[in-house]
């Protein structure tokens, strides 16, 4: 059975102003479209299409040879994973044990913004922020490159940013810090992100 | 007279201290087209503001801020020169091994990318003006105009993530030319760097660069980089790929790019 996109969280538009109706048609429409059908076609026929999706990254990363599906596979996880960590009129603040594990590990929500936008600034070229958590509820900021995910390392990530130009080069252009702003005040949907660290510290 | 003797040495000690901290800064070479409108309606101008003056020109700025800190540090570069700071990346400290590959890298590529454009209409553009030289080059190693255009065209396009696809003088007169690609603002003059996948013809000299970062087409093309590529041959001027050729062939890179 070829695997399906789920459909975004909400309407192509319902992030405005913050990211676009535009940006979002081609980001979900065809950028994260294109990385399903290439994978897709890629695993037809083989024993990837009976595992989950999680499964078929982790097989395809191969221990860090990394086959041609992973590119695909990777992306279609770590898009997925985008789009349900934002909402409209997201931001604020988390509350409760997040806010909690936050603290301990960051010393405040601002520290760790700022290690999250400066994962975001120093990832040269395509990739991604992560926050990550331990069962323990330890958080880290971690950033990987292109189509890596902090799955393949048997880490928890909790929340995503996408840096890939295509993420933010329709609205903002060539200003990835003021996107990755634009993301952390008014995109993150921290109860998302929360129940993510409960999943991972249970 | 000792006090004369001493305002000499003293001025000597000074002259010597400035010449071992002389700055090495590097421009961005000057667009040989008239403006960001010229290669319209293949490149839209908005792309080549962005494109030139804030990307190629950010690469160029913070090469220089980290080479002024290094040398303010007390380094002594082993190269003065853009193309000779890459070629040696390998042998560099840290943080300015990091700094030179992706911020020179950056200026590097983007110089050899913008001097080898040109208007539409321009003959430099059409097949007619691939030199002699570069014809046989070409020849030799991909049989016609027409497979290096196809297969550098596949390379771009399946380049993932950031990156170049290359069209690059070997130095093996039998095979003079081959096509790689490489990641992020990294070259092939850079050769192969410890923790990167191996580069095709590391070493080789780039005489054609085709980038495919989505900043140099998500304004007009969206995600769809095979329609940018179409372009992009609309406006490579020939012309200037086989002076690069030469250049490359007579040991003068650096003249590629400045």
């Amino acid at each position: 059975m070829p695997f399906t996109l789920p459909p975004l969280p909400y309407a192509m538009d319902a992030l405005e102003p913050h990211m676009s109706k535009r940006t979002l048609e081609f980001h979900y429409g065809k950028h994260h479209q294109a990385y399903l059908d290439n994978m897709n076609k890629q695993i037809a026929g083989s024993e990837l299409e009976a595992k989950t999706l999680e499964g078929v990254v982790l097989s395809s990363w191969n221990n860090g040879s990394p086959t041609p599906v992973f590119n695909n596979a990777a992306q279609v996880w770590n898009h997925t994973f985008f789009w349900e960590n934002m909402k409209p009129n997201g931001g604020g603040a988390p509350s409760g044990k997040l806010a909690d594990a936050i603290n301990a590990s960051f010393g405040s929500l601002d520290e760790f913004k700022a290690q999250f936008k400066n994962a975001g600034a120093t990832q040269f070229g395509s990739g991604w922020a992560w926050l990550v958590a331990d069962k323990a509820g330890k958080l880290t900021v971690e950033k990987t490159p292109n189509a890596v995910t902090p799955l393949v390392e048997g880490k928890t990530p909790i929340l995503t940013m996408d840096v890939w130009e295509h993420a933010y080069y329709l609205d903002v252009q060539n200003r990835r810090p003021d996107y990755m702003n634009t993301f952390v005040e008014k995109l993150i949907d921290w109860e998302a992100v929360a129940k993510r660290f409960e999943a991972a510290t249970a | 007279m000792a006090f004369q003797q001493s305002i000499k040495i003293l001025c000597c000690v000074l002259l010597a201290a400035s010449a071992a901290h002389a700055q090495v800064q590097v421009k961005q070479a000057a667009l040989p087209y008239a403006g960001f409108k010229a290669l319209e309606p293949r490149i839209d101008a908005r792309t080549m503001e962005l494109h030139y003056g804030t990307h190629y020109a950010g690469y160029v700025k913070n090469l220089n801020a980290g080479l002024t800190d290094a040398t303010a540090s007390g380094l002594k570069l082993p190269a003065t020169d853009l193309t000779g700071l890459i070629r040696s990346v390998k042998s560099l400290p840290a943080p300015l091994n990091t700094t030179v590959r992706n911020q020179g890298g950056g200026a590097w590529n983007h110089g050899l990318y913008f001097k080898h454009l040109a208007p539409p209409a321009s003959p430099s553009v059409q097949a007619a003006a691939i030199s002699p030289q570069l014809k046989a080059a070409i020849t030799l190693s991909f049989r016609t105009v027409e497979n290096v255009t196809a297969e550098l065209t596949a390379a771009a396009g399946k380049v993932f993530g950031s990156g170049w696809a290359w069209l690059c003088y070997t130095g093996n007169s039998g095979v003079p030319l081959a096509i790689t690609t490489t990641p992020n603002q990294d070259n092939p003059l850079m050769g192969n760097l410890p923790g990167a996948p191996a580069v095709k013809h590391a070493g080789c000299t780039p005489i054609l660069g085709i980038d495919v970062w989505e900043h140099a087409y998500y304004l007009k093309h969206g995600p769809k980089r095979p329609e940018y590529l179409a372009d992009f041959w609309k406006v490579l001027s020939w012309q200037a790929v086989s002076a690069n050729y030469a250049a490359a062939l007579a040991g003068n890179v650096a003249a590629m790019v400045a």
